[in-house]
C-alpha cells in the first residue's frame, strides 16, 4: 500500500450539491477493517493474515489499554500485529480508554508515557521506517457516557495533546519531514452535537499534532419496535437501508471542516447495526442485506470523499458482506477514475459506481438496495457495453459469489451486489 | 442558461406564531406589513391548535383578520393545524380533530372563495417527534392523524383542485431529535402519496448557551461553530429531495432560525444580532444550493420570542435587512449561480440574472473580523452592478447604500448586495452614504 496522503476535493462549495460529484473523481478510499478488542481473540498471525485478508483490508483499527507495551497483552498484540504486516495492511493502534481522573496532571502524563512506551516498543520489535507508516488513534468514542463517563472536550484536547506530542516525539527521527499519523476522536455518530467534536477537534487542537479525523456511523442500535423504531421488519429494514445515504453526506460535512488542513477523512467504523447481541446484528450485518448495506455506503463515501473506511466486522468470514466487500476491493482502486451515473429507471433502488483503471479496465460495483427482484438491461445502462462478466451475491446464491456473462440482463434477486466487468479483468 | 446556472425556485416565507396577535390585530400591524412585503414573502405559515391562536369557532372574525394579514402581503397561507389535547390513539379523539380541520377548510373556501383556498397550505401537526412542542406522537399515531385530517380537506377541496395534487403536508419534524429523518422517509413511504404536497422539516443550529450540555464556554467559538454549520440546510435538503425522489413533493424548510434555547433573551443573542443576519443569509444561499421551494423563517413578526425580525411596532432587526436584500436581488424564477469562492472560505454568494436583465449578487461574510474583497476577483466582471448595498456592524443595524468602487469591505459579520437593479425598484431604497 502507497502513502496515504489527505487530498482535497473540490466539487462542493463552487456548484450545486445537488449535481456533484458524477464524474472526474479520483477513488481515495482505502478499504479497512475495525477490530476494536476482538483482536485479542486471535490465537495466530496466521489466523489474523487470513482474517485481514478475507477483509481486503488495507488498514485495520485495534484498541489497546494503556498498559499494553508492559503486559500481559503485548504477547498477542505482537501476534496480531505480526499477521496484519503479513497481509499487507497498516495497524491503526487506537488508545481507547482514559486513566481517571481526566483533568489529573499525573495521569495525563502517565497516559501520554503509555502512549509513547508502546510506540517505543514496537519500533524496537518491527524497526521505524516499519512503524512510521502507522496509524495512532488516541480515543475510541469519547463522545459517549457508554465509555469515557463524564469526558469533555476541554479534557480530552488535554489527554490529545500531552499523548499525540508524545508520540509524535518518539516518531520525529524518522518521519524525514513527513507527519506522524496521529489522530482522533473516533466519535460516535448517534450522540447529539456529534459534528461539534470534529469542529472543535480541528479548530481548537494544535493542527500540528493531528493528522487524520476519525467518525464513527452505523445505520441503527435499536430493534424493530423499540424506541420509535418501525415494528414491521421490511418497513424496518428499507428504512435503514435508505441510510446509507448519510456516509456521503457525513464524508462530505467532516471534509468541510478539514478543508486545506491536510487530514485524511476517516470512516472508523461502519455497519448497519451496532447491537452488541450477535442475535439483532448479524441478520443485518452478515446477509445479503448487510452486503447490500455495506456496498451502497462505501459507493456514498467514495462520492462523499472519504480518505479511508473500516467496517466494523464481529469476525471476518465468507458472509455476504465480506464478500461484497472484496468484489468491490478487487474491483474499484485506490487511483481508479470514478464516476457515478443516475439510472434513471433505478433510481432510489440501485446505486453503482463505475471505476476506470489507469491501464483503461472499466468495472462497474452495483448494490441494489430493495427486498424485490431487479433487472438491469444494458438498454438502461449502455456504458456498460464492454462489460461482458458478472459476478453478483444475491439471496438466490447461496451466500456464494456467483460468474456469469453479462449479455443484456442482469438480474439480483433482492438485496446484493454486482461487479460487471471484461471478462479479462474477472480473471487477473 | 449559463452551464452552471440553475433556475432559483426558492420561495421566501416566514412565520406568524406566537406574535400573531400583533401581526394580525396589532396597532403596528400596518407597518408590520409593509416592511414583511419587502421580504417578498409567497407563503406565511401560520397556525391553529396552538400558540394561543385564535379559535377559528368561537372567535372567527380574529381567526378571518389573521389570514387577511397574510392575504395583504401577497402571500398564501401555510395553516398549521399544530395539535391537539385529547389521546392521540383514540379514534374518537382523532375524528374530532379532523372534523375540527376540515370545518376551517369549508369556512375558508365560504369566506375567501373556494379557488383561491383550493391553492393554499395545510400542514397537519407540529413538529409531532418533540415531547415539548407536538407531544411526542408516534409515527403510527401520527399517520392516523394526518390521514383522518388530510381526508377531511381534501373532501372540501377535491372539486377545486382539478386534478392538482393537495397542498397538504406534514410532519414538520423537529430537527434536533435522534432519527428525526425516519420521520420524512416514513411519511414519504408509508403514507397515501395522494395525500402528500409537501414535506415539512426543521432545522435550527443549536439550542445551548455558551457551557450547557457541551457547548463551548467561549462566546466566539460558539458563534463559529453554528457558522461552521449553515451547510447542513444543503445537506439535509439534499437528503430529503433524495427521499421524495422527484414525485412532485414539495421540499419545505418550515421552520429555521440560528438558536432556540429555550430562554428568549439567550436566544434573541444570536438571533436578533448582526450574527443572526449573517447567519440567516448564509443559510439561504444553502437552501437554494439543495433545491428547495420554500423556506419559513421562525419567525416575522416577535414581541419579546428572541426569534423574529421585527417588534411590534414594525422595527427591524438585522436579520431583516439582510432577508430583504436577499429577497429583492435574488428573485423566484431567477437565474443563479454560486461562484467558486474555495480560496475564501469566510464567504458565500450568489449571482442571479433575470430575464428583465436586472443582475445582482448577494454575498455574505461569516467571519467577525474586518476584511476588503476585491469583488472582481470574487464573482468576475461586475460591469454594471453599480449599487452597493451593505449591513454590518459599521453601517449602524441599517443598510447603507453607495456606489460599487470595485471593493467590498465588511466590518466583522455582514451582508452585501451589488445589483443593476434602478432605484425606483419597490424596497430598494436605502439610506446612502
Amino acid at each position: 500500500m502507497g502513502v496515504i496522503a489527505p487530498q482535497e476535493i473540490s466539487l462542493l462549495s463552487s456548484e450545486s450539491a445537488a449535481a456533484a460529484p458524477q464524474k472526474g473523481q479520483r477513488m481515495r478510499l482505502r478499504y479497512g477493517l475495525s477490530e476494536d478488542n476482538l483482536w485479542s481473540e486471535c490465537v495466530s498471525a496466521h489466523d489474523v493474515s487470513a482474517r485481514v485478508s478475507q477483509a481486503a483490508a488495507q488498514i485495520v483499527r485495534l484498541s489497546v489499554d494503556d498498559e499494553c507495551a508492559d503486559s500481559d497483552s503485548w504477547r498477542k498484540f505482537e501476534t496480531y500485529l505480526t499477521g496484519v504486516l503479513a497481509a499487507g495492511a497498516v495497524p491503526m493502534v487506537t488508545f481507547s480508554k482514559f486513566g481517571r481522573p481526566y483533568d489529573d496532571e499525573g495521569a495525563i502524563r502517565w497516559f501520554a508515557g503509555c502512549a509513547s512506551g508502546l510506540v517505543r516498543r514496537c519500533i524496537d520489535r518491527w524497526g521505524p521506517e516499519t512503524v512510521r507508516e502507522w496509524f495512532w488513534c488516541l480515543g475510541n468514542e469519547p463522545n459517549t457516557e457508554w465509555r469515557n463517563a463524564g469526558l469533555t472536550l476541554d479534557l480530552y484536547r488535554s489527554l490529545y495533546e500531552a499523548a499525540a506530542e508524545s508520540i509524535i516525539e518518539c516518531l520525529a527521527p524518522y518521519l524525514e519531514g513527513r507527519k506522524a499519523l496521529v489522530g482522533g476522536p473516533g466519535i460516535d455518530g448517534f450522540q447529539p452535537f456529534w459534528m461539534d467534536w470534529v469542529y472543535r477537534f480541528v479548530n481548537e487542537f494544535d493542527n500540528r499534532l493531528i493528522s487524520f479525523v476519525v467518525w464513527h456511523r452505523y445505520g441503527e442500535w435499536r430493534q424493530p419496535g423499540d424506541w420509535g423504531a418501525p415494528k414491521e421488519e421490511a418497513t424496518f429494514r428499507a428504512l435503514l437501508m435508505s441510510r446509507s445515504a448519510e456516509y456521503e453526506t457525513r464524508s462530505r460535512a467532516v471534509g468541510r471542516m478539514l478543508k486545506g488542513r491536510g487530514m485524511l477523512n476517516v470512516c472508523g467504523e461502519l455497519n448497519a447495526h451496532s447491537d452488541h447481541y450477535a442475535s439483532v446484528s448479524d441478520p443485518l450485518n452478515r446477509t445479503e442485506f448487510g452486503a447490500a448495506y455495506y456496498g451502497s455506503s462505501l459507493i456514498h463515501l467514495m462520492r462523499g470523499g472519504a480518505d479511508v473506511e473500516m467496517l466494523r466486522s464481529a469476525a471476518p468470514g465468507a458472509t455476504p458482506q465480506h464478500l461484497a466487500k472484496q468484489l468491490c476491493a478487487r474491483f474499484i482502486r485506490a487511483g481508479d477514475d470514478l464516476a457515478f451515473p443516475e439510472l434513471p429507471n433505478a433510481l432510489g433502488r440501485v446505486d453503482i459506481v463505475l471505476a476506470t483503471s489507469p491501464d483503461r479496465r472499466l468495472s462497474a460495483f452495483l448494490v441494489h438496495r430493495g427486498d424485490k427482484p431487479f433487472t438491469l438491461s444494458l438498454q438502461d445502462a449502455p456504458m456498460l457495453e464492454d462489460c461482458h462478466h458478472v459476478l453478483k451475491i444475491d439471496t438466490a446464491t447461496n451466500g456464494k459469489v456467483v460468474e456469469d456473462c453479462f449479455d443484456d440482463e442482469l438480474r439480483i434477486e433482492g438485496y446484493g451486489v454486482a461487479v460487471l466487468t471484461k471478462p479479462e479483468a474477472a480473471s487477473q | 442558461m449559463k452551464s452552471n446556472e440553475t433556475r432559483m425556485r426558492l420561495q421566501y416565507g416566514v412565520n406568524e406564531a406566537d406574535s400573531w396577535w400583533h401581526f394580525a390585530v396589532g396597532d403596528g400591524r400596518e407597518r408590520i406589513w409593509t416592511r414583511l412585503r419587502q421580504l417578498k414573502p409567497r407563503i406565511v405559515r401560520i397556525f391553529l391548535f396552538d400558540k394561543h391562536a385564535p379559535d377559528p369557532v368561537r372567535e372567527w372574525k380574529t381567526f378571518e383578520a389573521y389570514v387577511q394579514a397574510v392575504l395583504n402581503l401577497g402571500a398564501i397561507p401555510m395553516i398549521t393545524f399544530a395539535k391537539f389535547p385529547r389521546p392521540a390513539d383514540d379514534p374518537r379523539a382523532i375524528r374530532w380533530f379532523a372534523e375540527r380541520c376540515g370545518d376551517v377548510v369549508w369556512g375558508s373556501m365560504e369566506r375567501w372563495g373556494a379557488e383561491a383556498v383550493s391553492d393554499w397550505y395545510w400542514c397537519v401537526w407540529n413538529e409531532p417527534n418533540s415531547t415539548w412542542i407536538g407531544g411526542g406522537l408516534t409515527f403510527d399515531q401520527y399517520r392516523q392523524v394526518y390521514g383522518a385530517v388530510a381526508n377531511a380537506i381534501v373532501r372540501w377541496l377535491r372539486p377545486y383542485l382539478h386534478g392538482r395534487r393537495p397542498n397538504i403536508g406534514g410532519p414538520a419534524v423537529e430537527g434536533f431529535a435522534p432519527f428525526w429523518m425516519d420521520w420524512v422517509w416514513r411519511f414519504v413511504n408509508e403514507i397515501d402519496p395522494s395525500l402528500i404536497g409537501f414535506v415539512n422539516w426543521h432545522r435550527y443550529a443549536e439550542w445551548r448557551e455558551e457551557g450547557e450540555a457541551g457547548a463551548p464556554l467561549d462566546s466566539a467559538a460558539l458563534r463559529a461553530l453554528i457558522l461552521a454549520q449553515t451547510p447542513e440546510y444543503l445537506d439535509r435538503a439534499e437528503a430529503v429531495a433524495r427521499l421524495i425522489n422527484g414525485s412532485g413533493v414539495l421540499n419545505i424548510c418550515g421552520e429555521w432560525n440560528a438558536h432556540s434555547h429555550y430562554l428568549p433573551k439567550v436566544r434573541a443573542r444570536f438571533n436578533q444580532s448582526m450574527f443572526g443576519a449573517a447567519y440567516g443569509a448564509s443559510v439561504l444561499l444553502h437552501l437554494m444550493r439543495g433545491g428547495v421551494d420554500a423556506e419559513m423563517l421562525w419567525t416575522g413578526t416577535d414581541v419579546e420570542c428572541g426569534y423574529g425580525m421585527l417588534n411590534g411596532d414594525g422595527e427591524p432587526t438585522p436579520l431583516f435587512h439582510a432577508k430583504a436584500l436577499c429577497a429583492q436581488t435574488i428573485r423566484y424564477g431567477d437565474w443563479i449561480s454560486f461562484p467558486n469562492l474555495e480560496r475564501h472560505p469566510e464567504l458565500d454568494a450568489v449571482v442571479a440574472r433575470g430575464e428583465d436583465c436586472r443582475r445582482s449578487v448577494f454575498l455574505v461574510h461569516l467571519a467577525d473580523r474586518a476584511a476588503s474583497y476585491d469583488v472582481s476577483e470574487l464573482v468576475g466582471d461586475c460591469g454594471d452592478l453599480r449599487r452597493l448595498l451593505k449591513i454590518d456592524s459599521s453601517t449602524g443595524s441599517s443598510v447603507v447604500e453607495a456606489i460599487a468602487d470595485g471593493l467590498i469591505r465588511f466590518d466583522g459579520y455582514g451582508v452585501a448586495a451589488l445589483t443593476n437593479a434602478p432605484e425606483d425598484v419597490e424596497g430598494l431604497k436605502f439610506s446612502s452614504v
